[in-house]
């Protein structure tokens, strides 16, 4: 199972937003966020986005992507 | 050679004969992203067509300027050029390799069979009558030339063509005139770009503040250049994992700019390249993965986000941004929000000033961001509607473009595409992501060829074919967010999801 997190320094550019064919990432004041109830984990934003703020987790198998454990790094 | 009449401090150029290098169907008059969409849209639809282009590459502030982060909505023509960088491994998460992406360029456009001459600079227009353009005159290394075409597209970025033509055209922003700040683009290469991307520096705006405040105490940097270093991007196709990742950087900054003039545009080159000096040093000296890195170039094209701007049939307007409003001639979408490079101080500005019901409201799509809060503070930021606090909503849909942006309203058979639409300067703000110029280009390019073919003018075309000519190209004209009036068939219903 894998986690998408936008936790390397995001920028707000916006691009994300439009990539993300589930509608699943919106921006707050400091940085856009990934809804992980709505998320399809089909790893678009990662292409889109330009400065590579999103990261990818490995979750153990099993594991709700919603769940606060401290994902592993990919 | 002509003779020495000196008058008033001019020098009086006599009555000349230039040689007339043909008749076209459609003129690209300057070959960035919005000249190369518009030449390749009007070659594909059957036009004979020139693309003249004063640097020695296409591309524009995209290759030439090392501007390599093409943002916006990749469909259409914009799809196309970013598969094909793909193919050739110059191109990952919108991050593209300059020279690969001119040599794709120039392959589009000679598969098109547009004629190219670059190395042009257009200098006038030729009219027909006061309402009617018919033609350029150019000079190169063949010395003064002209060429006639039945329309013509400008694609200058400054409206160059426009303004010959005699076009109205508007400037900076409406208080005082000021331009947005420029940027000389710079690389850095010999860098460790996972240890970059993976340092908590990265993460952390607040951090670059402080580390950026402290060199200028320290002497590091002589002066404010920005307060923020925000924009670090990762060029592919380098060796990576060995320490030779390429790093492309937008820090520098001239303030108080006139992009109109050679003279100051002189002073932002000098100026950007000792800046480039100072930050790459800067760079080198305080960042993780950049304790090797070295300056590989500065960008051979300033980079000037705005200048020149025509008035057209319709003038986008920063409230059309702010509250997503839709048109019924959208030729293309951007997502991007309102972004001001501060024009006489550091850092940015991302809300505008606006009347909203009678009352100054100053709004943003996203809320309390950007480096400078309003007169009044953060809270007193509100959205396009006035509403503030927990009532503010933040803006969710793209900003349409109108076609009638692309027709000055004073000159026939002429069109513009790209950062010198007709827009309000906060509105430009919003709409000049390399992909949306690249889109209007297409719009534009593929208005001329069907004006021809209809033997009308560009103002007087119908929306409705323009339209459907551009979604049979792939193009995304707002058929997934809002449907196009009168075009909702089967084919082209909306989707919500077909997004780039
Ligand atoms: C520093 C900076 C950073 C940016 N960052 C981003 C970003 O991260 N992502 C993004 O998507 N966008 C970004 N932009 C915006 C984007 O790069 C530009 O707005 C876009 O590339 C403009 O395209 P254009 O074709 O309209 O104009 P230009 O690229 O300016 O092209 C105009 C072309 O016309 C030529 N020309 C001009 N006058 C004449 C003449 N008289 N005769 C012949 N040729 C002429 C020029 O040489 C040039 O090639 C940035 C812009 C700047 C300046
Ligand atoms: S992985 Fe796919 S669905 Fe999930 S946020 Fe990214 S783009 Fe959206
Ligand atoms: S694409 Fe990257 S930088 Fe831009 S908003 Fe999304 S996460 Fe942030």
């Amino acid at each position: 199972m894998k986690k998408y997190v936008i936790d390397r320094g995001c920028k707000k550019c916006c691009s994300c937003l439009w990539a993300c064919p589930a509608q699943a990432i919106s921006l707050t004041r400091d940085t856009a966020v990934i809804d992980q109830a709505k998320c399809r984990r089909c790893g678009a934003c990662v292409e889109s986005c330009p400065t590579e703020a999103i990261s990818v987790y490995d979750l153990p198998a099993q594991t709700s992507p919603e769940s606060e454990n401290p994902p592993t790094k990919k | 050679m002509i003779p020495l009449n000196y008058r008033n401090g001019r020098i009086i150029n006599p009555e000349i004969a230039m040689p007339c290098l043909g008749d076209y169907d459609v003129i690209v008059c300057g070959g960035g992203m919005a000249g190369f969409g518009a030449a390749l849209a009007a070659a594909r639809q059957g036009c004979k067509t020139l693309l003249l282009e004063r640097e020695s590459a296409l591309g524009g502030l995209a290759t030439v300027g090392l501007v390599n982060i093409p943002l916006d909505f990749a469909a259409g023509i914009s799809r196309e050029m970013l598969d094909r960088l793909n193919e050739v491994n110059g191109h990952w998460h919108r991050n593209t390799d300059p020279e690969k992406h001119k040599l794709i360029l120039d392959r589009m456009v000679t598969e098109a069979g547009v004629d190219l001459l670059l190395v042009s600079h257009v200098v006038e227009a030729i009219m027909q009558d006061d309402r009617t353009i018919c033609g350029v005159v150019l000079e190169n290394k063949s010395g003064r030339q002209a060429v006639l075409g039945k329309r013509i597209i400008d694609c200058t970025g400054d409206a160059d063509v426009a303004f010959f033509a005699g076009c109205e055209t508007m400037k900076g922003r409406p208080s005082d005139g000021k331009h947005q700040a420029c940027s000389l683009e710079f690389r850095l290469g010999g860098v460790n770009w996972e240890k970059y991307r993976d340092s908590d520096l990265k993460k952390n705006d607040p951090q670059w503040i402080k580390l950026i405040a402290k060199a200028v105490d320290d002497g590091a940097l002589p002066y404010m250049i920005d307060n923020h270093l925000n924009w670090l991007t990762h060029v592919p196709g380098r060796p990576q994992h060995c320490n030779q990742d390429e790093v492309s950087i937008c820090f520098s900054h001239s303030r108080n700019c006139k992009p109109l003039c050679a003279k100051d545009l002189t002073r932002m080159y000098l100026e950007g390249r000792e800046q480039a000096d100072i930050l790459s040093k800067f760079i080198r000296g305080h960042i993780p993965g950049y304790e090797n890195s070295y300056l590989i170039d500065t960008g051979s094209l300033l980079g000037v986000r705005e200048s020149r701007r025509v008035v057209g049939e319709y003038i986008l307007k920063t409230l059309d941004v702010v509250r997503a409003n839709t048109f019924e001639d959208t030729i293309t979408l951007t997502g991007h929000h309102l972004d001001l490079h501060n024009p006489d101080g550091p850092g940015n500005i991302k809300w505008a000033e606006l009347e909203i019901d009678g009352r100054t409201c100053y709004v943003s799509t996203i809320g309390k961001v950007g480096s400078w809060p309003p007169p009044g503070g953060w809270d007193v930021i509100t959205d396009g509607w006035g509403r503030s606090g927990d009532d503010f909503q933040r803006k969710v849909l793209p900003t349409s473009i109108p076609y009638r942006s692309l027709v000055p309203r004073d000159v026939d058979n002429l069109l513009v595409a790209g950062r010198c639409l007709s827009a309000e300067f906060m509105a430009q703000a919003c709409c000049r992501l390399i992909l949306a110029c690249l889109n209007m280009g297409q719009a534009a390019g593929t208005a001329a060829a069907l004006s021809l073919a209809k033997g009308l003018t560009p103002r007087q075309i119908d929306r409705k074919e323009l339209q459907l000519m551009l979604l049979e190209a792939g193009c995304e004209i707002g058929q997934s967010f809002f449907g196009v009036p009168g075009l909702e068939t089967e084919k082209y219903k909306f989707t919500g999801n077909n997004r780039q």
